[in-house]
């Protein structure tokens, strides 16, 4: 009795080792691209180069002369990594938007969010 | 007291006794011991950089986004892209199904490609104003 008792006993420990090896899931990364603008984002080019100078949009319709069209870039942990803005001399519908802030080399794999904003 | 009473009264007292739950409330939280793993788990990112995102139309309403993605590894990969797309308070897709997703195929190392994504709920074109795209590396 004494002896089953004590293989009761040592049977309730749980006897585990850490992996020794680090285990892995499929590789996942996110982008989000929020978008404030009188009209619909239909394209957005970031080049495929290794660091961003410049983002493309293409918007569904002109925007109005004046508007100012402004991009700002941020990796995973909310900080800004790339940004730039562009005010419209005539209407269009493709805007270039020359970044002030360049997303390095070292960013790129970072960036996690494109915010367009145009007003 | 007869000695059968005595020994009935101590039993039922022993018993009891060992019913009861004599125990002291804990002072600190109890933690398990970590079994069969550890912290030792990660989830890295995919190497793939996201290049271009295109909306596609059809009939007033965004029906489709295709997102080019560049392989930045020196090898082949694949590539699972899924786009949810906002509209005012509308969605591309429907909570609690399939995600709308597409593979891009193998794509040499340093090379893009790309993969269309159909919506489950195309959005009127004039309200689209966020997108979330998830890149995860099948293979």
């Amino acid at each position: 009795m004494i002896s089953g008792f004590g293989i009761l006993l040592i049977a309730t420990y749980s006897f585990g080792s850490s992996l020794g090896t680090q285990s892995e899931v499929n590789k996942l990364s996110t982008v989000g691209v929020p978008v404030t603008s009188p009209e619909t984002l239909m394209d957005m080019n970031l080049g495929t180069g290794s660091t961003v100078d410049s983002v493309t949009l293409t918007f569904r319709n002109e925007l109005v002369a004046d508007t100012s069209v402004s991009v700002s870039i941020k990796d995973s942990g909310g900080v800004e990594i790339g940004s730039g803005s562009k005010t419209l001399s005539v209407a269009a519908s493709a805007v270039t938007v020359d970044l002030t802030d360049t997303v390095t080399s070292a960013e790129r794999p970072t960036l996690t969010s494109v915010s367009v904003t145009a007003q | 007291m007869s000695s059968e009473k005595i020994y009935f009264t101590i039993g039922v007292a022993i018993l009891s006794i060992s019913m009861l739950g004599l125990g002291a409330s804990l002072n600190t939280t109890p933690t398990l011991d970590k079994v069969g793993a550890d912290d030792n788990v990660s989830v890295p990112a995919s190497d793939a950089d996201v290049t271009q995102v295109t909306w596609s139309e059809s009939g007033n309403n965004i029906t489709s986004a295709t997102v080019v993605v560049k392989n930045t590894d020196t090898a082949s990969h694949t590539y699972e892209i899924c786009v949810i797309t906002k509209a005012g308070a509308s969605f591309s897709d429907t909570a609690g199904t399939t995600a709308d997703c597409a593979s891009t195929g193998s794509i040499s190392a340093s090379a893009t490609g790309s993969a269309v994504i159909n919506f489950a709920s195309p959005l009127a074109a004039a309200d689209v104003d966020d997108t979330d795209i998830s890149i995860e590396q099948t293979a």
